[in-house]
């Protein structure tokens, strides 16, 4: 009911706001979950294997 | 399983030349950053930042869709980065059965699990679009479910790797199961073309572009944005997929060590026998 009003006011801003920002925190969340990860188990590696290959 | 030789690996080295301790000695780095990383990082956030600026103000909204053309400058790189990690993942499975080396396993798992989150964006962008154009979120249409089982494919992959842990024979079937994946792509591709779908064509070729000016500028910008983000992200799973993959032999070769002490300082027991028969014995 409100996005309708929302959106017959706005046109769309509304969808356009939930798409942007749901690509905003998707891309962030994976992408601090991935850097904290490697952090975290690059630790339990001896320092002569954490080289990539 | 060969590992790949050092000079092979653009991806993989820059940490190597850039933690460097004061004295030029080389430190082993403590994440899976580097200043290669650090650089596409920061060029993919201004590109982000840029792409929003003129997504959601600077571009005219479209004269038949209104503001909602705004979500096809997410939507359609979003779209086109899937099917770039997905074709990565093809490519590194094709070679890896080719060349058996760790390497090209370890991009493909990679650029599968990284394709996976920007496939998930496409559609959930595209289903707020669909609503107000469309008049719902979603339609049983050749492209959205070609799209869909993209998806779940692809989830089946990663599901694949993970189950297989550990198995000698994972990234072989893995391989099979990427390559085995990725013919989808084409069907997507095409699917419009094919199929008759409420999805609308191709709207950018050389023969005809259906965009202005600045709308075809942002639209641009958000596929060099969407690639740099890609691109940072391979560069950080990659590595992660690196170090799991050096745990998992860490790992199981403590597993191993530990069977051996096991066989070892116990008193040899009949393989055949279970408990019961060795109390008759």
């Amino acid at each position: 009911m409100l996005a309708d009003t929302l959106n017959q006011a706005g046109h769309y801003w509304t969808y356009v706001g939930v798409g942007y920002g749901a690509a905003f925190v998707v891309l962030t969340t994976y992408a601090v979950r991935t850097v904290r990860r490697g952090r975290k188990l690059s630790r339990r590696l001896p320092p002569d294997q954490r080289r990539w290959m | 399983m060969k590992s790949a030789p050092a000079n092979s690996v653009a991806l993989a080295n820059e940490a190597d030349q850039t933690d460097a301790g004061p004295g030029g000695e080389r430190r082993a780095p403590e994440g899976t950053g580097s200043r290669g990383s650090r650089i596409v990082g920061c060029l993919a956030l201004i590109s982000l930042a840029a792409t929003a600026l003129y997504g959601l103000v600077l571009s005219p909204p479209d004269a038949n869709q209104g503001n909602a053309a705004r979500l096809l400058y997410i939507h359609v790189p979003t779209a086109t980065v899937a099917y770039l990690a997905f074709g990565v993942t093809a490519l590194g499975s094709a070679v890896y059965l080719w060349k058996r080396t760790e390497f090209w396993d370890l991009l493909a798992g990679a650029s599968a699990e990284v394709g996976v989150v920007f496939t998930g964006l496409c559609l959930l962008t595209g289903m707020l679009w669909g609503r107000p154009i469309w008049g719902v979120y979603w339609v049983w249409d050749a492209r959205l479910t070609t799209t869909l089982l993209l998806f779940v494919l692809f989830l089946g992959y990663l599901a694949l790797r993970r189950v297989l842990v550990g198995s000698p024979s994972r990234a072989k079937w893995s391989a099979v199961a990427g390559i085995v994946a990725a013919i989808d792509i084409p069907i997507v591709h095409y699917s419009t073309s094919w199929w008759n779908t409420l999805h609308q064509g191709t709207t950018i070729s050389p023969q005809k572009t259906q965009m202005g000016g600045l709308m075809l500028f942002t639209l641009g910008l958000g596929f060099l944005s969407f690639l740099l983000v890609y691109w940072w992200l391979m560069i950080h799973r990659f590595r992660l997929q690196y170090i799991e993959s050096r745990l998992d032999e860490v790992g199981l070769d403590a597993a191993i060590a530990e069977r051996r002490a096991e066989a070892g300082g116990a008193a040899p027991t009949p393989p055949a026998a279970g408990p019961e028969l060795a109390e008759a014995r």
